[in-house]
């Protein structure tokens, strides 16, 4: 919706500028999004008229015009190459000193030796059209000397630029925005256009010359119609196109644009149909038969259906309701008598309409918010003045008001302590009274309520909630004063939430940075994981309706925006990165709500340390980083076991994690060849842990105090030469099996592949301490269990301890 | 043989010697030519059958004098060496404090999680617990509970994704404001962060992804002001005391009386800037008491409950608070910009 300043003064007298009403409506909760000046730039403009042209001497495409732009001055001296000037012409001109809009300042020039004093303007010059124009805008002989370009073209207007909410469907007409700022703010009343019909005594009555018929009352249930006759089509006067071009609506002829001009003034869409063309002068109102057809004045053929409420005459429909027209019933130059609707019809049975045909307009938009049913006639009356004056048209006496729909204005009961209650305010029951009558409620005492009647045009106002907003707007949403509800509660994160946090603040301990990445992604970045038919991860959900490829499916896996984050980065020159994303993945169900899970996941590449020497930094760095969360989550014994079937993880260097014999998630190393696909840095290496499983084990954290040992540990060091393919994993579960409760700690300080061992085989050194908590151990009892040790290495194993 | 005159002569050479020394090992070598079982006043000692029997008195006395003196001596110098020699160990340890130090590396949050801590810190504090809810809901809990029934024009305010008829992904966090109602007894009062999803092409300020926070207050006795209150304190915590905050009246769905409240500019204070759109003010959040049919809808008598919601884009949040003109960049992570958080 766009107001225009000046048009809305002639229906509310106020003296705000612009920009403070703008200020105001936006308060009022008609939220102005921006203001436009039509005349932008050129305001200096005044228009002059060329009374004589000479031929430039030195220049066969100049001419010399001598401009008059008013009486008391000299003739200015214009030199022009445009090709359409002609003497008596007025034109626009921009003299010495003028800057146009597009930026150019108007200098005192000589062209070939003659002096100019100014410029002759075209349209684009001037920023009234895009295309660049072939000469000279030319005004007309009748356009006045010395004026403003900007009020000989109505371009002196300020248009204020509307964002409506559904629920100020009122405000989509000029009255009713003057009468929401009358109410809110200036008092005084709105003045109506002042309507005198002439009516063509000598036509019979218009219910002898057309009838209507309602059969679908539900969905219309007002339906008015006059005649006016003997119409002639042609051009509407100029400043009722200027109205609607400030308003954003193309003139076209005086009868679509009157229809456009009362839409505008009244919130009331009007439909003039040809009224030669309606068969038996009749008009149904009616639900389609299903797969009837009507060619709309778009030309396209559409097909009805039964839920479809058109407009028929005797024959066939003439119109869609309140959608669109038929070409059948078209106004045309040609047309001499016109039959105009007013009506009114349901929202829902227009939006489902208008949606279903893909043709939303003006008037649909207007129907769908509700139109105000009381105001029908007032509109026709409006729109058959404006005929007759502009269009010489004769008026048929009488309407036709079909009106079956008729009910009485509803009433809400108002409980004035329920609205202080609400508002927390303390506002009497008569201050309450008065500020919903000032907003054209009727109101009523009854006891200790209001009896509140809403007028037709407040078809938002349902229930006494609505009221309530009704009373704060007037009173002010800023006056209302600012407390805050007295807490009851102990405001806490839930378990869930604390899990959560924790896991990120070690996961940031651990350096990782956190991410976000998109949920919604595209089905092709899970191509570029290798996958095999049948994978999981291609179980996703796919949206109905994508905005793009790109965001057309919900993620199985974090990895893919992991990689997507490492791979950008890498790009960039980062040279190392270590994330981690907590989020949602979800798979399809079988047509059921899709299964949401919280998962973590994360990635690396340039970790520094190759801890163990085999090439695979960032695998042991991430790997620690999660060993780290299970110790400080108190999840101990998580097992990492070597997996060589997930397709994206190369198949040597990737781990399933399991506790107590369930999955948890996986780590890897990543597919050298996907590596290279998005030029990842070599070694990159990601992980998923699955949290909401994670967080099962999870025990609530609750420290227990245990003693601190008194006697002295012993050490002692461990190496052993094992077969390559044996998993350290194993040693040191028989190790720790084997020593029992004396050993305190064990750790892998080396690992060593080389010349002194033999092809095949690994030697592995660990550190032993061993600690007993009643007594100082003795060498010979620590002796006992490392043989013992030693014995079962060598007999599960074979390991030959070195250096022994 | 005059022994007194070699014990001065051992006198005056042990002085010299020993004043002269400059290394702790040299003063050991000292030690035992003077005092050792063959030093120099051992050697008197021996000397001493050989002379006057009653010069051996003086001169047994001499020399232990000397002797004591000279140990004196050692342990002045031992010091004096010491201290020489520690302090030339500090001088030879230092160190160029002003090279950088070993910084430990730790990750960074991402800065919706920053604001997110700042925001829960604040409500936990007034006693709001954290909802959450399904990313992918139903028509019901995304519309139809919210009072925002089929064909009707608020249904264009927010275009939707679809899975299914059934399902669809959550257009705003207030969905949770129902599960909440339909799970709790009154009193209520929640923030509920979360994913939110809309069909709007990504550009510099849309994503058809983002994230906002909910917030539902339900109680007897809570009022319009008290929104209001709570709204103030939260945006003064975010933006500071001297933001200006403005309340107007809007229209949302699921509240009745809905507000839209602004902020003056961050950037321009009020006068007009390129960020505001010259209006001096930025919109924020949406909010409003909770629609009387809602409540219905979830089980509550609006005559004896009354509440408050809010909705607030976290994402934009994060656009203002830290001054960045690019939704996207927030999810493009790139390293350098999360490490400014």
């Amino acid at each position: 919706m766009q107001v225009a300043y000046h048009w809305l003064k002639e229906y509310l007298d106020f003296s705000y500028t612009p920009a403070e009403l703008a200020e105001k409506m936006t308060m009022a909760g008609l939220e102005v999004e921006g203001i436009e000046y039509l005349g932008e730039g050129i305001n200096e403009i005044v228009i002059g008229e060329i009374v004589k042209i000479e031929e430039h001497q030195d220049a066969d495409k100049l001419v010399i015009c001598q401009v008059k732009i008013d009486d008391e001055s000299e003739l200015l001296q214009i030199v022009t190459g445009a090709p359409n000037v002609v003497e008596g012409e007025r034109v626009p001109i921009a003299k010495v000193g003028t800057t146009l809009p597009g930026g150019m300042k108007i200098k005192k020039a000589k062209l070939r030796g003659v002096n100019s004093f100014g410029m002759m303007c075209s349209t684009d010059e001037l920023g009234l059209s895009e295309e660049r124009a072939h000469g000279i805008m030319l005004l007309g002989k009748e356009a006045p000397v010395g004026r403003k370009l900007t009020e000989y073209l109505g371009l002196d207007e300020y248009v204020l630029k509307l964002d409506l909410t559904p629920n100020y469907a009122r405000c989509l007409g000029m009255l009713g925005v003057a009468r929401e700022i009358k109410s809110l703010y200036t008092g005084g009343k709105v003045n109506y256009p002042e309507v005198n019909l002439e009516e063509d005594k000598n036509e019979a009555a218009v219910d002898e010359q057309a009838a209507i018929e309602i059969k679908a009352d539900d969905l219309c249930p007002r339906y008015t119609g006059r005649l006016i006759k003997n119409i002639k089509v042609g051009p509407s006067p100029k400043w009722m196109q200027q109205r609607l071009r400030a308003a954003g609506i193309r003139p076209i002829n005086n009868i679509v644009d009157i229809t456009n001009y009362v839409l505008m003034e009244y919130n009331q869409p009007l439909h003039a149909f040809d009224y030669d063309k309606l068969n038996e002068s009749k008009i149904i109102v009616r639900r389609a038969v299903a797969g009837e057809k009507i060619v709309t004045l778009d030309e396209k053929t559409r097909e009805l259906t039964e839920e479809m409420l058109v407009i028929a005459d005797a024959k066939e429909p003439v119109a869609v309701a309140g959608v669109m027209g038929g070409a059948n019933s078209e106004v045309t130059d040609d047309t001499v008598n016109i039959f105009l609707e007013s009506a009114y019809f349901n929202p829902v049975s227009i939006r489902k309409t208008a949606r279903q045909l893909g043709l939303p307009s003006e008037a649909s938009h207007r129907f769908e918010r509700g139109v105000d049913i009381g105001m029908l006639k007032e509109a026709s009356d409006r729109a058959c003045q404006l005929m007759v004056k502009y269009a010489d048209g004769e008026l048929v006496p009488g309407i036709i008001d079909e009106y079956p729909g008729k009910q009485a204005k509803m009433v809400i009961k108002l409980d004035p302590a329920r609205v202080n209650e609400l508002l927390g305010l303390d506002l009497s029951t008569n201050k309450i009274a008065e500020m919903l009558a000032s907003l054209d409620f009727e109101i009523n005492k009854s006891g200790n309520l209001l009896e509140v009647a809403v007028p037709t045009f407040r078809g938002d106002v349902t229930q006494s909630a609505d009221l309530v907003e009704e009373v704060a707007r007037v009173y002010g949403y800023n006056n209302i004063p600012t407390t805050r509800p007295i807490s009851k509660q102990l405001g806490s994160k839930n378990k869930k939430q604390k899990f959560e946090d924790l896991v990120h603040f070690l996961m940031r301990s651990a350096g990782l940075d956190q991410v976000i990445t998109y949920s919604l992604q595209d089905k092709k970045i899970y191509q570029g994981l290798k996958l095999s038919q049948g994978h999981r991860l291609l179980e996703h959900v796919e949206l109905k309706n994508p905005l793009s490829a790109a965001f057309g499916i919900m993620r199985t896996s974090l990895l893919p925006g992991i990689i997507d984050v490492l791979a950008s980065n890498a790009r960039r020159q980062i040279e190392n990165m270590h994330v981690f994303e907590m989020g949602k993945i979800f798979f399809a169900n079988q047509g059921q709500r899709p299964t949401e899970i919280n998962m973590l996941s994360g990635g690396t590449f340039g970790a520094g340390e190759d801890l163990w020497q085999t090439d695979a930094p960032n695998f042991f760095f991430l790997k620690g980083a999660l060993e780290m969360l299970f110790t400080r989550l108190q999840i101990p014994d998580v097992q990492f076991k070597a997996i060589t079937d997930e397709p994206y993880f190369h198949p040597g260097r990737a781990a399933k994690i399991v506790y107590k014999g369930q999955y948890l998630g996986q780590i890897g190393e990543l597919l050298p060849a996907i590596i290279d696909d998005k030029d990842l840095q070599s070694g990159t290496t990601v992980f998923e842990l699955n949290l909401d499983k994670v967080r099962k084990f999870a025990p609530e954290v609750n420290y227990k105090y245990e003693k601190l040992p008194h006697f002295p540990a012993v050490s002692r060091d461990l190496a052993v030469v094992i077969k390559n393919n044996i998993p350290v994993a194993d040693i040191f579960a028989l190790i720790e099996d084997v020593a029992g409760e004396l050993l305190k700690e064990l750790q892998i300080f080396d690992i060593y592949q080389g010349d002194q061992i033999r092809s095949g085989f690994k030697s592995v050194a660990f550190k032993l301490k061993f600690q007993s908590p009643t007594k100082t151990l003795e060498d010979k009892e620590v002796n006992k269990v490392f043989k013992k040790i030693i014995s079962q290495l060598s007999e599960k194993f074979s390991a030959e301890v070195r250096g022994n | 043989m005059d022994l007194l005159k070699t014990l001065e002569n051992i006198e005056k050479d042990a002085e010299q010697e020993l004043t002269e020394l400059d290394e702790l090992k040299e003063l050991e070598e000292l030690r035992v030519k003077y005092l050792g079982k063959k030093g120099e006043i051992q050697q008197v000692f021996n000397k001493m059958g050989k002379i006057e029997p009653e010069q051996r008195p003086v001169v047994g006395k001499s020399a232990n004098i000397l002797k004591q003196k000279i140990e004196n001596l050692i342990n002045e110098n031992q010091q004096r060496l010491e201290k020489a020699k520690e302090k030339k160990r500090l001088v030879a340890e230092k160190i160029d404090v002003t090279l950088p130090g070993n910084k430990p590396k730790l990750g960074r949050a991402h800065p919706l999680k920053v604001i997110i801590d700042e925001i829960t810190e604040i409500f936990t504090g007034m006693g709001f617990s954290i909802a959450e809810g399904p990313e992918v809901e139903s028509e019901y809990y995304n519309f139809a509970a919210l009072n925002i029934p089929e064909h009707h024009p608020a249904r264009d305010l927010q275009d939707t994704l679809y899975l299914d008829d059934h399902y669809l992904l959550r257009t705003h966090t207030s969905p949770v404001q129902i599960h909440t109602m339909e799970e709790q007894d009154p009193p209520i009062r929640i923030i509920a962060p979360g994913k939110v999803y809309r069909s709007d092409e990504l550009d510099a300020s849309h994503s058809p992804i983002f994230h906002q926070i909910e917030g539902l207050v339900v109680d007897k006795d809570i009022t319009f002001s008290d929104l209001k209150g709570t709204i103030k304190l939260i945006v003064e915590a975010l933006f500071g005391e001297n933001r200006k905050i403005r309340f107007r009246p809007s229209y949302f769905p699921f509240t009745e009386p809905s507000a839209e409240v602004d902020v003056s500019c961050i950037v321009c204070g009020g006068e007009g800037c390129s960020l505001c759109s010259r209006s001096g003010w930025l919109e924020i959040m949406g909010s409003g008491m909770v629609h009387p049919n809602v409540l219905r809808m979830s089980g509550y008598d609006p005559d004896i409950y009354s509440g408050f919601a809010f909705g607030v884009g976290w994402d934009r949040l994060a656009l203002l608070k830290y001054g960045i003109d690019d939704i996207r960049v927030l999810y493009e992570n790139d390293r350098r910009f999360l490490h400014q958080f």
